[in-house]
């Protein structure tokens, strides 16, 4: 039984709960209750609001052109109108005992006041106090609740009833932010005195916002004359002498010179930076030393002020004081700042020192970077020498330190081209003076005397001098150095030189007027004719391979007074004799060489048995030598039938044709022998 | 001397019924219209003699509505423009379209007579 009973307990439990059929549904019509209750009452609620609303509008429209027939009623109507006017104003004065119709009336007087100007609206303030609509304002002002009272006092400040300032002003201090700003606005706005009130009584702070709405309610006023605002810069609330340090501003009042001085020296930094603004604003020069003064026990806030300010009126004679703030300062900002106020008073006193590079140092650079392309170059050329792993890396290459202006070679070898590695003007410069006094140039009386004394200096120089001469010579472009330069074409031993003579020759002849193109073409063909025996050869036939057979034959025979004649053909059009005329110079050059070479050694043996054995004909001898002719040539011209070149007679001579030195050697040897067995 | 017809459109109503009363009292027959629809479907029925419009008002602004009659509507009516926003785009975009003139809130229904006036002299009696 026992076990039945608790069998069912638990049954009871896990199963469905046994709940009274009539208590679920009573719980179901009380929801249902709840539901409908909620919903009807919205539905109410929100269908008086509307039907309110309606009502307000179908009012609001009702007593518009009620309102607009008070705010345009004219004394001087016609009698049917003055007798409407009359019926409505009996007609509201009944509807204003309705609280809610008050409460229309006086929103729409209130919207109104936003939209109209002009007499209009001082007709609606009118009517707002006739219909006594401000005493529901007043009303507001004792509510406790903070909306209320401040809807109240924006309602008396907008329909300008005056006689509420005494009851706004209460409000001044109101520890309800919103209702202390509405009733600051309410103030100001309100009466005239109304900011002295303010700026005396008012114990909190000044918002900036709301600083600037007060100002713009002060300038709503017509005819306002602003107070003195100097004396609020004595107040203890920092707020009041901020907020008058703005109105001065504002106002344009520099009466207050001395006391705005003295505010830098507050101990509170915003008013120090709004006074120390004001000064930049108003142009009080003479609060510089003030500033000077107060700026070392300032913050960095108030010392970057004060050097705004002196860089706005400072003048050079502070800038001793700003050097030693540069100098002295630990903030970095404030140094900067005072150097920057220093190139503003005086511009470019103080030049950019941070990530500048010294000028030593871009010279490194460029040099660095002339010897890395001087190496990559090196390299180059390295790499194409060498193999690849023996090339220099440019990194280890840190021994040049400068780079050297290379010195102009000097030519090692007579036959080496001369390279000026100078410019002409230097030369003129360095050289010009001594070089034309030992030429002879210079303080000369005739011509002859001239060319005797250039004649005579050229032998004395030495060659790098003959060098520099020749390059020198026939720059002026007249014929003055041409008999030189002739007589260096003619005689000079070295054959670059004789060239460079040709060419100045030439260029002189190509400048020269015209009546001079005769005498000089002739006077070059001259030279070459008595330069080289194959000149008038060469120009006897027209045919290219008698030429070429020529130049072949002079390959052979010829010696290095050719070569003149040889290098004016390489100005010839044909490119073979150009070719065949290269090779003869190269020959002959050769020739030349071994010739020196060889007569180096045995000149001087061979000299003073000359001397010996023709004392007086040496002169002669030589004039003869000049003037032989090889036999090989002088078989050549027999053939052809060709006369003497230079035209003259050719003079019998013992030796009409050239023995070489083994015959000359042999007939000393025989002589010599021949000698010693007379003797014996 | 028949009375000249004045289109109002004001979307406040207190503004427009005070604006309209002053303009009645001078002589002229108003019609005002509350939306910029309710103005465009007045102006297919009949041109007034002059407009005078809010910029910011429902369904169509000010300006458009000086777009549909100088454009659309190929009208010439003199056409003032009453606006709260007195910046200077307005103004200018506002004459731009063919506006004649344009008076900034709050308005002084005094001045509003005035310039209505001139309007009506310049356009009609020149």
């Amino acid at each position: 039984m026992h076990l039945n009973k608790f069998t069912y307990q638990i049954l009871t439990i896990s199963g469905v709960p046994q709940i009274h059929t009539n208590l679920l549904w009573d719980l179901t019509f009380l929801f249902l209750t709840l539901g409908a209750l909620y919903f009807i009452s919205v539905f109410f609620f929100r269908n008086k609001l509307s039907r309110l609303s309606l009502r307000t509008k179908n009012k609001r429209e009702e007593l518009a052109p009620i309102i607009s027939n008070f705010l345009f009623h004219d004394p001087e109507d016609s009698k049917a109108e003055q007798k409407e006017y009359i019926e409505l104003k009996i007609e509201i004065r009944e509807y204003l005992g309705n609280q809610h119709f008050r409460k229309i009336i006086s929103q729409i007087l209130h919207d109104l006041q936003k939209d109209v100007a002009g007499g209009t609206r001082e007709r609606l303030f009118k009517l707002y106090k006739e219909l006594e609509l401000h005493h529901d304002a007043f009303q507001k002002l004792e509510s406790w609740r903070w909306e209320t009272i401040a809807q109240g006092i924006l309602e008396l400040s907008q329909m300008e009833v005056d006689e509420s300032y005494q009851l706004i002003r209460k409000f001044i201090n109101d520890r309800r932010g919103v209702v202390r700003k509405q009733a600051e606005l309410a103030t100001v706005g309100l009466r005239a005195d109304g900011i002295d009130y303010l700026l005396d009584t008012t114990r909190h702070p000044i918002s900036e916002w709301q600083q600037l709405k007060l100002i713009e309610t002060l300038g709503k006023r017509s005819s306002y004359r602003p107070p003195q605002f100097k004396g609020w810069l004595l107040s203890q609330n920092k707020d009041v002498v901020l907020f008058a340090l703005r109105l001065i501003k504002h106002y344009n009042q520099k009466g207050a010179e001395s006391s705005i001085n003295e505010l830098v020296k507050h101990k509170n930094d915003e008013v120090r930076i709004a006074a120390i603004q004001c000064i930049v604003d108003f142009h009080f020069e003479r609060a510089l030393p003030i500033l000077q003064r107060v700026f070392w026990n300032s913050s960095n806030t108030v010392k970057i002020s004060i050097l705004n300010a002196i860089s706005a009126l400072g003048l050079k004679k502070d800038i001793p004081f700003l050097k030693e703030v540069a100098n002295t300062e630990s903030s970095f900002i404030v140094v900067g700042k005072a150097q920057s106020t220093i190139n503003f008073i005086a511009p470019e006193t103080i030049l950019p020192s941070k990530d500048i590079i010294d000028v030593g140092e871009a010279r490194d650079r460029k040099d660095e970077i002339v010897l890395e392309t001087a190496d990559e170059q090196n390299s180059v050329k390295e790499e194409a020498e060498t193999p690849l792993s023996d090339s220099i890396e440019v990194e280890d290459i840190e021994f040049f330190d400068e780079i050297e202006i290379p010195k102009p070679k000097e030519a090692t070898s007579p036959d080496a081209p001369f390279v000026p590695a100078f410019e002409l003007n230097e030369i003129e410069t360095e050289y010009g003076d001594s070089m034309d006094q030992l030429l002879g140039l210079v303080a000369s009386t005739g011509e002859d005397s001239d060319s005797n004394n250039l004649l005579e200096n050229y032998n004395k120089i030495s060659s790098p001098e003959k060098s520099r001469l020749v390059s020198k010579l026939g720059d002026s472009g007249d014929g003055k150095e041409l008999p030189l330069l002739e007589h260096i074409a003619e005689n000079e031993a070295d054959s670059e030189l004789r060239f460079h003579a040709f060419k100045k020759i030439q260029s002189i002849q190509e400048d020269a007027p015209d009546e001079n193109d005769n005498h000089t073409s002739n006077s070059f063909d001259l030279l070459l004719e008595q330069q080289s025996v194959f000149y008038p050869l060469y120009h006897y036939t027209d045919e290219i391979d008698a030429k070429l057979i020529l130049l072949e034959e002079l390959m052979t025979v010829g010696d290095t007074r050719d070569l003149p004649f040889l290098e004016s053909l390489l100005l010839e059009e044909e490119k073979i004799i150009v070719k065949r005329a290269k090779k003869a110079i190269n020959v002959l050059k050769e020739k030349g060489e071994d010739c020196k070479s060889e007569l180096h050694h045995g000149k001087v043996n061979e000299e003073d048995e000359k001397v010996t054995e023709n004392p007086g004909t040496e002169q002669e001898v030589s004039f003869e030598e000049d003037n032989r002719i090889p036999m090989e040539l002088f078989l050549l011209y027999e053939e052809l039938g060709i006369e003497s070149s230079n035209g003259q007679e050719r003079k019998p001579s013992p030796f009409d044709f050239e023995l070489s030195e083994e015959f000359f050697l042999e007939m000393k040897s025989d002589a010599l022998t021949n000698q010693k067995e007379v003797n014996e | 001397m028949p009375k000249r017809k004045v289109l109002l459109a004001e979307d406040d109503h207190m503004l427009g019924s005070l604006l309209k009363f002053r303009l009645e009292r001078d002589g002229y027959e108003v019609v005002l219209e509350y939306d910029g629809k309710a103005v465009k479907e007045k102006l297919q029925g009949e041109i007034p003699d002059l407009v005078i419009s809010d910029i910011m008002m429902p369904y169509f602004s000010g300006i458009e509505l000086v777009d549909h009659l100088r454009n659309i509507l190929k009208s010439d009516v003199p056409i003032i423009l009453i606006s709260a926003a007195s910046n200077d785009e307005n103004i200018v975009s506002a004459f731009e379209m063919g506006a004649n003139d344009f008076i900034s809130k709050p308005v002084s229904p005094s001045e509003l007579l005035v310039r209505v006036s001139r309007e009506i002299k310049r356009h009609y009696c020149t």
